[in-house]
């Protein structure tokens, strides 16, 4: 297993959070911590820390990049 | 100084429906879609009454297919209602498909005390949705509706879901006057995100390729760019194949074309993956349908990938290069690679391929006997050039994509990714509503079919001339046909009991025919054109039969399956034996 800690930014909007929760939760994984953080009127930010090997992380990163609010994952690990 | 009109929640939502060309609204009223209901009853929008609310996202679905480039739109109350949308909408999210569902909500302030009828649907739909919104605020509604538009069409097209509180519908909006004059329409904006530097790479990769193969999927179909890839392979001399999804992008005539691949695919587009050294794929997810034993795909080819999604890129395939773009953006754009030197090499490449393909051809194997196949070719031999065709999941609907031969672009309606039986008969309806002139047709199976067929009263009272061809072979045969070939022969839950369907057809006063042979098939389809209305047609057909060619999951393309000689003859004993048994049915 690899640490893995990601930095979202994000549209800010009711369903954000829940979305970005979703490519975690199909996998039925466990994150081991998730801080999300308004910045802006629109703009959020999302810092999330999981363990995963690197080959499902990289699809857990896809599966982000398809959100529609997303708009950028920084690799921060 | 303008002056200021008030107006009800629900009115308002119907008149921006209007503004975004709604003409059609596949629908079913409840509680708290009654004041939309009471709106729609003074709107110019058709609202169908479906009888169940999955056929209305099918429906939908169908819908915008056809329509390519505008979206489904789909009605439901709260609780049960929403939910009955779910599968449609999975399936829209699934194939990348446009489509705007609207729910109604329980009251703003009866949100969470568990009220009648009220279920978290936004929270439902979002893994299988682009975008939910819950309006909370009357004055929000024009800006997320078009939000919702320019999301579900933009990029990769796919579902959004609106659900609209009954208390907002009901509550009051002050705007001036020619507010409509304001309302501006969402664009289509055609994405290119593309550095040169992806371009010359792609441009390399192809001009050296000695056998480059073009795998075009359904997002040529949705970016309207068939015309731009026909042309393209005719200027490069590529080869081509497609998805099932990609059915209609070529003509099934053009020479440069080698059909479809993939699980059920023709095993010479197979082994032309397996034996090319490069890959473009234009619109394709590369899924596992397709690809077979991921580690085993194309083994030799190096891969450029074009696609609007980027998170596409090396998501299921490593690619040497990426092109974020719209197609029709990128056929602009892309040079020409085409030389006297790399033209012999692709001529003999293509050359290999015909003959690839006359040694592997779809064959039907007892054409002799009334089965699936050979219903489905009769009804195209039948036919006019440019019937739409909307099919179930199953069997028949390998056999439809591979016996139909003269698809036009979104004529071809399936249920690729999702795979939703009881996809079909919506979906027809959708499309009959998209193109009143058209021919469609229903191909679906006796498992499929009564997954939906509470909606032949919708036909009837929408006064639209389907036809249904019900492929009967009491049997859910795709599940069988693998409880056969990979459990043993352990039949189990697929031995399926029909209703009488002429005579289901005549309860729901439609006109019907059934067919025990071809002779009878071929009857049946002049009665069928013949007739104004909606018309079933009910083929019995073979029981037991194997859809070939046949990639077995989690092998590799190379090792299709294709109409192994052992078996022709041990399937002919059978197959006599079971036309034997059909006759007697008959009799």
């Amino acid at each position: 297993m690899q640490k893995n800690c990601w930095r979202i930014k994000c549209n800010h909007t009711p369903e954000t959070l829940d979305r970005i929760m979703v490519p975690f939760r199909k996998r039925g994984m466990a994150l081991e911590s998730v801080e999300y953080k308004r910045q802006s009127d629109f703009i959020a930010f999302c810092l999330v820390e999981f363990d995963e090997e690197p080959e499902n992380a990289s699809r857990i990163l896809k599966n982000l990049q398809r959100t529609v609010d997303v708009q950028d994952i920084e690799i921060l690990n | 100084m303008v002056n200021k009109i008030k107006l009800r929640g629900a009115d308002y939502i119907v008149r921006i429906l209007e503004l975004l060309g709604a003409d059609e609204i596949f629908a079913y009223p409840g509680g708290a879609v009654l004041p939309i209901y009471d709106a729609l009853a003074f709107s110019k929008i058709n609202y169908i009454l479906v009888r169940h609310e999955q056929a209305a996202s099918f429906a939908a679905n169908g819908f915008a297919r056809v329509k390519n480039g505008k979206p489904g739109f789909c009605l439901a109350t709260s609780g049960p209602g929403a939910t009955n949308l779910v599968t449609g909408i999975a399936d829209a999210y699934a194939d990348s498909v446009p489509m705007i569902a609207i729910t109604g909500q329980v009251n703003l302030n009866l949100i969470g005390t568990d009220a009648f009828q009220e279920t978290d649907i936004t929270g439902i739909c979002l893994p299988i949705t682009k975008k939910t919104y819950l309006i909370k605020n009357l004055e929000d509604a024009a800006a997320i509706f078009k939000n919702a538009y320019e999301i579900s069409t933009n990029g990769r097209p796919g579902p959004v879901l609106i659900d609209i509180p009954r208390s907002i519908q009901l509550a009051v909006i002050e705007l001036e006057e020619d507010w409509e004059k304001h309302f501006v329409m969402p664009k289509k904006e055609r994405l290119y995100n593309v550095k040169p530097e992806d371009i010359s790479k792609a441009q390399e990769l192809l001009s050296k390729a000695k056998k480059p193969l073009v795998i075009a999927g359904h997002g040529n179909l949705l970016s309207d760019s068939w015309k731009e890839i026909r042309e393209f392979v005719k200027k490069e001399q590529i080869p081509a194949i497609s998805t099932l999804l990609g059915i209609g992008v070529f003509k099934t005539d053009d020479p440069l074309y080698f059909s479809w691949l993939g699980m059920h695919g023709m095993k010479y587009a197979n082994i032309a993956v397996q034996e090319s050294d490069l890959i473009v794929a234009l619109g394709i997810r590369f899924d596992d349908r397709i690809t077979g034993r991921l580690k085993d795909f194309a083994p030799n080819a190096k891969i450029i990938h074009v696609d609007i999604d980027k998170s596409e890129s090396s998501k299921n395939v490593p690619t040497a290069a990426f092109i974020n773009a719209d197609l029709k953006l990128f056929f602009e754009n892309f040079p020409t690679t085409v030389t006297e030197e790399n033209k012999k090499d692709r001529n003999t490449w293509i050359s290999y391929l015909n003959s690839l393909r006359e040694e592997y051809p779809i064959k039907t194997v007892n054409p002799e006997i009334f089965n699936m196949m050979v219903a489905i070719d009769t009804l195209e031999k039948h036919s006019p050039d440019d019937i739409i065709v909307a099919t179930d999941v199953g069997q028949h609907q390998m056999w439809a994509g591979q016996y139909l031969n003269k698809i036009e672009p979104n004529h071809f309606l399936t249920s690729g990714g999702l795979g939703s039986m009881g996809f079909g008969f919506p979906a027809a309806m959708g499309a009959q509503a998209a193109a009143p002139d058209k021919h469609v047709w229903c191909i679906t199976g006796d498992g499929s079919f009564q997954m939906n067929l509470q909606e032949l009263i919708t036909c009837v009272q929408e006064k639209w001339p389907i036809k249904i061809l019900v492929l009967d072979n009491n049997y859910l045969g795709m599940v069988r046909q693998w409880q056969e070939q990979f459990y043993a022969g352990n039949y189990s839950g697929v031995d399926i009991l029909n209703p009488d369907y002429c005579l289901l057809a005549k309860a729901y006063g439609i006109e019907s025919a059934q067919a025990s042979n071809k002779e009878e098939l071929v009857e049946g389809l002049k009665k069928a054109y013949s007739t104004k209305g909606p018309f079933l047609l009910h083929a019995k057909v073979l029981k037991e039969d194997n859809v070939l060619p046949m990639v077995a999951p989690g092998a590799s393309l190379s090792e299709t399956i294709y109409y192994p000689s052992s078996q022709i003859k041990t399937d002919t004993k059978k197959k006599e034996k079971d036309a034997k048994e059909l006759l007697a049915h008959k009799m």
